[in-house]
């Protein structure tokens, strides 16, 4: 397992999986960075991905562009994106958003990391179809 | 209850603290400040990346009044004319490869806010929003 942080994220790659932890907030401040070293790190290793926002208490439209974004990157791969997030009452706000966006349809959300994990070592599923 | 919120990011994070002192006051609870929150913030960043492009030192006016379960917020700006409903939202049911990124924003706007209004009155966007509180 490796593992890296910066001001906005951390990360760590376990079971073939890049986990994203996104720190704090998920907007205008910080999330082209988190887009960008994101992309950098599946460039160097190509892994599913799980983003994991359960430190996330502000998050704007411009997070949701970001998550879209790696969602359409992903639908042609053979490897999963997900979401690790279970709503508690810090980060109730993610849940507000992803639900009302309809974002909860299309990217699937594991409320562990050790689910979303076991979902990704599932051979051939893709369940945003 | 008014404040003026500066042309830049950080307006976002004041607005926020702005709401969670007014839901405290008022007794509203959290999840519907944190709906208004996420609405208002999207009008305000979107006030700051568009309508004042070339306009520095501008302010953005936010009143708000709380009669029984009714909350009005009034915002006005003078950036560029831009009424934010004439967007199309997309419906959030489309499946992800014609999700488009444009128009998410006013999604958010529309589905947590009641009733909203817009108005260009002396060179000003006025947005009027209201959210009633179901208890």
């Amino acid at each position: 397992m490796s593992n890296n942080t910066s001001e906005y994220m951390s990360h760590t790659l376990e079971s073939n999986c890049l986990v994203v932890y996104v720190k704090d907030r998920f907007d205008e401040k910080n999330c082209f960075q988190i887009q960008d070293n994101t992309s950098e790190l599946l460039k160097k290793e190509s892994t599913h991905l799980l983003l994991d926002l359960n430190e996330v208490k502000v998050i704007r439209s411009s997070g949701l562009r970001v998550i879209l974004s790696i969602a359409k990157s992903f639908k042609n791969k053979d490897k999963s994106f997900a979401i690790v997030y279970s709503k508690n009452d810090k980060n109730y706000q993610v849940s507000q958003i992803l639900e009302v966006s309809g974002f909860t349809k299309i990217v699937p959300i594991y409320p562990t990391k050790k689910e979303a994990i076991e979902h990704c070592s599932e051979p051939s599923e893709n369940p945003s179809d | 209850m008014q404040m003026v919120l500066k042309n830049q990011l950080e307006s976002a994070d004041q607005l926020s603290l702005f709401l969670k002192e007014l839901g405290i006051k008022h007794n509203v609870p959290k999840n519907v400040i944190s709906e208004i929150d996420l609405a208002l913030g999207e009008l305000i960043l979107n006030i700051i990346k568009y309508a004042y492009k070339e306009k520095q030192n501008s302010s953005i006016h936010l009143e708000c009044n709380i009669k029984d379960n009714k909350i009005t917020f009034i915002l006005i700006d003078d950036g560029a004319a831009f009424n934010p409903l004439e967007y199309k939202v997309q419906d959030e049911d489309i499946p992800l490869e014609n999700k488009t990124i444009g128009g998410l924003g006013i999604m958010i706007v529309k589905k947590f806010m009641d009733f909203i209004t817009y108005e260009r009155k002396d060179n000003k966007n006025q947005l009027t929003l209201i959210k009633l509180v179901k208890k």
